[in-house]
């Protein structure tokens, strides 16, 4: 009979040896500090360097892409990146008499040294995860260099990326501010009223977040700065998180929420900045 | 006297190579393709492909194997591809033994029936445990099997290649 086969002994062996190990690997999950199971640690870690080498390839066939297919895209937008730059040089200039300035005024009052500090580690972006559900990406860097779960993640503007989920001894995985499981205490720049920048599934595949519990009086326009608060305890506050560009009835509720682009370019990060450690 | 079995050994090295490769496709190069907004899952695709090529238990072993490294590419916990990829190898197998043959169009069946169930498995956590609303997350689901499918004919070939060997018991 047919089904006897499904009965047989080894097959049964098989499908049980596949239930313990996920319940080990769930017991594992739960007992440590790493964010991730023991089984997936070990093979992240023994196929980092085939991952590494295959990333690298991938992304020299895109740049070779690129070079060829978006040659006048890529001329036009070094252009305008360069009017940036000088921009930014005018800025920064400015903004050193400022601090300065504001340094001298400090010591004239007596004051003590305001804002944040971060400690930073930058890691090289390996690889992206392949999951539809989910957003995140593993880098370079993991436990060895101090990284631990839950560090924040920005990019080398200071925008937010996302923060460690799970850590090896020699990469991590950083889970973006656009995965549904994503949630930062956010401040309205603007208004200063306090919200929350939440990962929403069906604004993830456009690379966009919500901005839910706004105040009822809050006026928003498209444009306008949403940053971290800092409430919630992982991330520093005043870091770019994005911009408002929509504000929407929500169907869940009575209320409404803003829909925001974010500041980081998912689609071209290379490398981003873990903060190991800071003080506000 | 015992003898070493150069072709279990053989059969065990082709397919882990056959894994090997689908493995760093899976992981470095599927996250850059995104076909109907959706990024493919070729594992799924093999464990049907050699399971109709063997008996279940190499069927459940490779599934086993494959839902352990799909786990570990989708950065998520070992355990939701492990089991289904487990019960998608002894399932096919059985399948590939009483009523499928291990044709191209039995392959692509199989492979849509799978990838549709995996999909599904998939989106009821996030149903269940944040506020989405079901319609994208099912049409996310159809999007990935779509996008997977389109590779259906190279993984079939592949696995076709590791399973030339004449059948035998893992």
């Amino acid at each position: 009979m047919p089904v006897k086969k499904l009965l047989n002994a080894k097959v049964i062996a098989v499908a049980v040896a596949a239930v313990l190990i996920a319940v080990l690997c769930a017991v594992s999950l739960s007992g440590g500090m790493r964010g991730s199971d023991a089984l997936s640690s070990a093979i992240r870690t023994a196929s980092g360097p085939g991952s590494r080498l295959m990333s690298s390839l991938v992304g020299g066939l895109e740049k070779l892409y690129g070079y060829l297919y978006r040659y006048d895209e890529l001329e036009a937008e070094n252009a305008r990146l360069a009017a940036r730059v000088a921009e930014l040089e005018a800025d920064y200039r400015q903004f050193e008499e400022i601090a300065a300035e504001n340094d001298r005024l400090h010591k004239l009052l007596n004051m003590s040294e305001r804002g944040s500090k971060y400690e930073l580690c930058s890691a090289a972006v390996i690889s992206w995860g392949a999951s539809n559900w989910s957003s995140s990406f593993t880098i370079s860097k993991g436990s060895d260099d101090g990284i631990s779960v839950g560090d924040p993640v920005i990019t080398e503007l200071s925008y937010v990326v996302g923060r460690v989920t799970a850590v090896q001894n020699s990469s991590a995985t950083v889970t973006t501010i656009l995965d549904t499981s994503s949630s930062i205490g956010a401040t309205i720049y603007k208004t200063g009223d306090a919200a929350v920048a939440q990962g929403d599934f069906s604004l993830m595949g456009d690379n966009l977040l919500r901005l839910s519990y706004l105040p009822e009086d809050v006026e928003l326009i498209a444009g306008d700065a949403v940053l971290s608060s800092g409430k919630g305890g992982v991330f520093p506050s005043g870091l770019l998180i994005g911009e408002v560009t929509d504000v929407v009835p929500d169907p869940v509720g009575s209320g409404r929420y803003a829909v925001i682009s974010p500041a980081a370019d998912f689609y071209a990060l290379t490398s981003v900045h873990v903060i190991t450690d800071y003080n506000t | 006297m015992y003898r070493f079995d150069w072709k279990k050994l053989y059969s065990v090295l082709t397919y882990a190579v056959l894994l090997l490769i689908l493995y760093f496709l899976q992981d470095a190069v599927c996250p850059h393709i995104l076909l109907f907004g959706a990024r493919p899952l070729l594992l799924p695709m093999a464990v049907v492909g050699v399971s109709l090529r063997g008996d279940l238990v190499r069927g459940g072993v490779f599934g086993l194997c494959a839902g352990v490294l799909c786990d570990t590419a989708l950065n998520q916990t070992v355990a939701l591809c492990l089991i289904l990829f487990t019960l998608l190898g002894i399932f096919c197998a059985y399948l590939a033994d009483t009523t499928f043959t291990g044709s191209f169009p039995s392959f692509f069946v199989l492979c849509a029936a799978a990838l549709l169930i995996i999909g599904l498995c998939q989106l009821l956590p996030l149903l269940f445990s944040s506020a989405a609303s079901p319609l994208p997350l099912f049409g996310m689901a159809c999007r990935q099997a779509l996008s997977s499918l389109i590779f259906s004919l190279p993984v079939y070939y592949l696995c076709r290649l590791a399973g030339r060997r004449p059948r035998q018991q893992f």
